[in-house]
């Protein structure tokens, strides 16, 4: 951790993209961040920030373990692996939600063990666990809509968003778990010592949020 | 020979505890299980290292310091003890079992304002023998109860605005409020609890101005006279430092020092796990977590010896043996080695090979 520079941890991608346009304007800029080249960190020493882009389910770690002050990530990366952070502020951008589908027409048959396909297992053990279900977990890194097609799982639980990907493969939303947007996360210590400069951040931020609702 | 850095934040807090007035408290490596069994929740990580014992009793890795000196105290007198330990706990992160080194004091006795204000200051100067830039937190869990009792909601609703008010999450923590049907004012007042100013001063005033009833000013004032005695440059009310209410109560604390990613420092008051254990008693106390320290720490310096020693097979041991003698009453260090070692650092060299 580099203590002159507030280090930005953001997610690769069009969220990261859009909330960096958003940091921008609070005031915290930095040439090159969208530019498209290879470089991974990139510093502004006259406002005294440093950002790097991260793999989204990256930016809680670099946070929580102090590489990074602050970082953009999503709701759906902190109820998965609960990292001991701040979560400062909901972006009110990256909106989606965590469901479970399963192909039109399922009906749950309770007397037998749920199986279930997920990336999100903690949450999908939780969501199940509440609900007094007994469940088989199947974890997935990736096509997770693939599982009950092919007979794999009964349901799965993963973010929807528009819902499209679910409608091409015959799935349908049964249950909406939470809903999920983009948060911004603080390192405990970094909170502490740069309390300042991620208050100014903060309410920034804020206002910005609430000028483009 | 170099002394790492770890070695000397270690003994400064030794030194410090113990010239404070603490005694040192030396305790086994292993204690009966049952004891940790029974306060599984008091415990940070619930894996627990057991064995059986050649007698049968089923026996556990100490995974915790403090149960174990509550165990062994009686409700007689005040003691002020210390002690340096490791305890035997699973990682977070990599879920596997790592062995934790441990210093901390506790107050077992009659727990007072001066008494809690005592253990405060203790904090803030080992934070100081640790690194000048840092930060004690300080909470009050009786006072953040008092405020979730106004609330009025169910223990789920409860449980999750705990989680909200400890990640400052106040967005969500405002949400759950709506959703939970609590009114305007109880809101407003949750949400100035979370944003509370950290100064101590301002925050100590705002608590005291709040309209709440007498036991709440009685509490506040209490909060007020416990901070009022220590040095305010490095300390701060933050309502995000909480800890388990079946275990803990009133006057809770994490210290942070720059540069470490996490707290280094916790502590507080655990009345009611002196309750637990049938001690009448109130106990106040923190540890230092010195393997978090290790990131501080930075690398080692290269070993230095004042003398090496080049021997082979056919070198005559007496030569090697009388050179070591000599310069270990010298006062000097040595060391031997086959090759001209290119880790370290040394004085003279004496080729014998």
């Amino acid at each position: 951790m580099d203590n002159r520079f507030l280090n930005i941890a953001l997610p690769k991608g069009r969220l990261g993209e859009k909330v960096y346009t958003m940091l921008e304007s609070a005031g915290f800029g930095c040439p090159g961040v969208m530019d498209n080249s290879r470089k991974l960190i990139f510093e502004n020493v006259e406002n005294g920030v440093r950002y790097f882009w991260v793999k989204p389910s990256d930016v809680a770690i670099y946070v929580e373990r102090g590489a990074a002050d602050l970082g953009v990530c999503g709701k759906d990366i902190l109820l998965e692996y609960e990292p001991d952070i701040y979560e400062l502020l909901d972006l009110g951008v990256g909106k989606c939600r965590m469901a479970v589908a399963a192909p039109k027409g399922y009906v749950d048959e309770r007397e037998r063990t749920l199986r279930v396909a997920t990336k999100f297992v903690n949450i999908a053990k939780d969501h199940y666990r509440k609900a007094g279900r007994q469940v088989d977990i199947i974890k997935l890194n990736g096509s997770i809509e693939l599982a009950p097609i092919l007979g794999l799982s009964d349901t799965i639980v993963d973010i929807v968003e528009t819902g499209t990907t679910l409608k091409e493969n015959d799935l349908e939303v049964i249950e909406t778990i939470v809903p999920v947007s983009a948060r911004l996360i603080c390192n405990r210590p970094s909170y502490k010592f740069n309390s300042t400069v991620i208050m100014k951040l903060c309410e920034a931020l804020s206002d910005i949020k609430e000028k483009t609702k | 020979m170099s002394i790492s850095k770890q070695n000397v934040i270690s003994d400064g807090l030794m030194a410090l505890f113990s010239g404070c007035g603490y005694t040192q408290y030396k305790m086994s490596k292993f204690e009966e299980y049952e004891l940790y069994a029974e306060n599984k929740a008091f415990l940070p990580s619930k894996s627990i290292i057991t064995f059986t014992d050649t007698d049968g009793r089923l026996m556990a890795l100490k995974p915790d310091v403090t149960l174990s000196i509550i165990k062994n105290f009686r409700d007689e007198k005040t003691e002020k003890l210390y002690y340096k330990e490791s305890v035997y706990r699973t990682d977070r992160n990599t879920h596997t079992f790592a062995e934790i080194t441990q210093a901390g004091i506790e107050y077992i006795g009659e727990v007072g304002t001066v008494s809690l204000s005592e253990v405060l200051t203790v904090a803030q100067c080992a934070l100081d023998k640790i690194s000048d830039e840092n930060v004690l937190d300080v909470s009050d869990l009786d006072l953040l109860s008092a405020v979730l009792d106004r609330l009025g909601v169910d223990a789920e609703t409860r449980a999750k605005l705990l989680f909200c008010i400890e990640h400052k999450n106040v967005h969500e923590a405002a949400a759950i409020c709506d959703g939970a049907g609590v009114s305007e004012e109880n809101k407003a007042l949750l949400l100035q609890i979370m944003t509370l100013d950290f100064d101590p001063d301002k925050a100590c005033a705002l608590l005291c101005s709040l309209d709440l009833g007498e036991d709440w000013k009685e509490k506040a004032k209490k909060f007020y006279n416990v901070l009022s005695a220590l040095d305010k440059s490095k300390l701060r009310v933050d309502f995000s430092v909480l800890n388990d209410t079946n275990y803990y109560n009133g006057l809770i604390f994490r210290g942070y020092i720059s540069g470490v990613p996490s707290a280094v420092l916790s502590g507080g008051q655990y009345d009611m796990l002196m309750r637990r254990l049938r001690k009448t008693s109130s106990a106040v106390g923190f540890a230092v977590y010195l393997d978090r320290l290790d990131g501080l720490c930075g690398k080692a310096d290269t070993p230095y010896y004042d003398t090496v020693i080049l021997y082979s097979d056919k070198t005559d041991a007496a030569s090697v043996c009388d050179i070591i003698k000599y310069s270990v009453s010298a006062g000097m260090t040595v060391k031997t080695a086959k090759e001209t070692p290119d880790s370290i650092k040394y004085g003279k060299l004496v080729d014998l090979r």
